[in-house]
């Protein structure tokens, strides 16, 4: 952390400050950059700002709109306070399974069918691929099916051709954690074929859910805009897995698969 | 957790229409334009198809009201009357890196909400003072995420405008 002084208060962190809408982590920052007395010399500067201003009347289109709802605000607006932060990025330890034996453990347990590179695929087609590691082998996980904390999973995915893919996963806390590529910056290339991620992990105790997405496209990723776009959706509905809408039509350019997973 | 159904236009216009308008007002340093760009931000809001922030709309509100003005600096074509307006004119007439890739375009469909803009981005770090940390703590991206974007934006534009942003990272971050 730079410890340089800036010269002012960002007025955005001001003006959540006035509502009550700044952390309690960016508080501390402040205080400590600027120091209690600087704060409150500005928030009193903007509380007599916000005692002068004269707000034009409401437009008219705008009430005119009211009847037709839009899910515009949550309960801890109208509250006047502040959630923190629910969504932070999660690094899951990775669990490390051996996986140049998952295909045949995979194949053997009669779910997948491992594919050359190239070869079409049978069966179900692309998509999404989730199994458990079990005591006798591993099963795989079709949408809904439930699991408990502890249980170790291997992600995989297959493709009929060659692009670009990520998946990612939100639990029930609403943390969002990328699986493939490893980092946002990583090689995101798919392999055709059926194929299996080089890292399985263990489920924490988050409730709920763990909600999966692959996505693949025939241009590179933008892995940040993704993973931003999945974060700011659960904090939108926190609690619930993303409301996105599967797109596996043939031909189509942009391919997004879901799996969930209960808890 | 439960959400509303049910618009509160006037209440959130009551809550939040003093920062809207101060934000308009500071960058376009013209009442009449920033009452408009007000109206504009609050219709923008009710047309906004993504679900919205449940722990509080400043954040969401000060970025559109900085969208809203920038894309007003971009047709007005004003002469800059100092650095900071040089600045502001620099980033509003900067092609946007997302149009370029049309990742914005892509996000929206797939979860109907809007990315941030890279322009607004760039005036909170640029002009706001806001450290590429702070940035993507109110953008919900990632700090290296948003110091590719500004970087992006940076290589965009004339050599000069680059100068008058200075260098990237320059805030602490």
């Amino acid at each position: 952390m730079n410890e340089q002084r800036r010269s002012r208060l960002p007025q955005l962190w001001l003006e959540q400050l006035r509502l009550g809408e700044l952390s309690v982590d960016r508080q501390r920052a402040l205080e400590k950059e600027f120091g209690q007395a600087e704060i409150q010399r500005a928030l009193a500067e903007l509380e007599r700002l916000e005692a002068g201003e004269q707000l034009p009347r409401l437009p008219a289109v705008a009430q005119s709109r009211q009847r037709h709802p839009e899910r515009l605000v949550g309960p801890a607006l109208l509250a006047g306070g502040f959630v923190s932060a629910a969504v932070a990025a999660l690094v899951m330890g990775p669990w490390r399974l051996p996986t140049s034996s998952m295909p045949s453990a995979i194949a053997d347990a009669g779910v997948a069918e491992v594919r050359e590179v190239g070869v079409r695929l049978k069966g179900e087609g692309p998509g999404l691929r989730v199994f458990r590691k079990t005591d006798g082998g591993v099963e795989r996980l079709q949408s809904g099916a439930w699991a408990d904390a502890g249980d170790v999973l291997q992600l995989g995915y297959a493709v009929d051709r060659q692009g670009y893919g990520l998946i990612a996963s939100v639990d029930g806390r609403g943390a969002v954690t990328l699986h493939f590529p490893e980092e946002p910056s990583g090689a995101q290339q798919l392999v055709p074929g059926e194929n299996l991620l080089a890292q399985g992990y263990q489920l924490d105790d988050s409730p709920h859910f763990e909600w999966f997405v692959f996505v693949s496209d025939r241009q590179p990723l933008d892995v940040e805009a993704w993973t931003a776009a999945l974060a700011a959706a659960v904090r939108a509905k926190p609690g619930e897995p993303p409301a996105i809408a599967e797109t596996a039509a043939p031909g189509e350019r942009l391919q997004i698969r879901t799996l969930l997973v209960r808890k | 957790m439960s959400t509303l159904e049910t618009v509160e236009i006037e209440r959130v216009y009551a809550r939040y229409g003093t920062l809207v308008l101060r934000r308009c007002r500071a960058l376009l340093r013209d009442d009449a334009l920033a009452e408009d760009a007000l109206q504009d931000v609050f219709l923008r809001l009710l047309k906004r198809q993504a679900p919205l922030e449940s722990r509080g709309l400043a954040s969401l509100l000060y970025q559109m009201a900085t969208q809203v003005s920038l894309n007003r600096l971009r047709t007005l074509r004003r002469r800059p009357e100092d650095q900071g307006e040089l600045v502001l004119a620099a980033i509003a007439q900067a092609p946007s890196p997302e149009a370029a890739l049309g990742v914005r375009t892509l996000l929206g469909r797939v979860f109907r909400q809007e990315s941030p803009s890279t322009q607004v981005m760039a005036v909170m770090h640029y002009c706001d003072g806001l450290t590429l940390a702070e940035v993507a703590e109110a953008t919900g991206l990632s700090v290296s995420g948003v110091r590719k974007r500004l970087r992006q934006l940076r290589a965009q534009l004339p050599v000069e405008s680059r100068d008058e942003l200075g260098e990237l990272g320059g805030m602490p971050e």
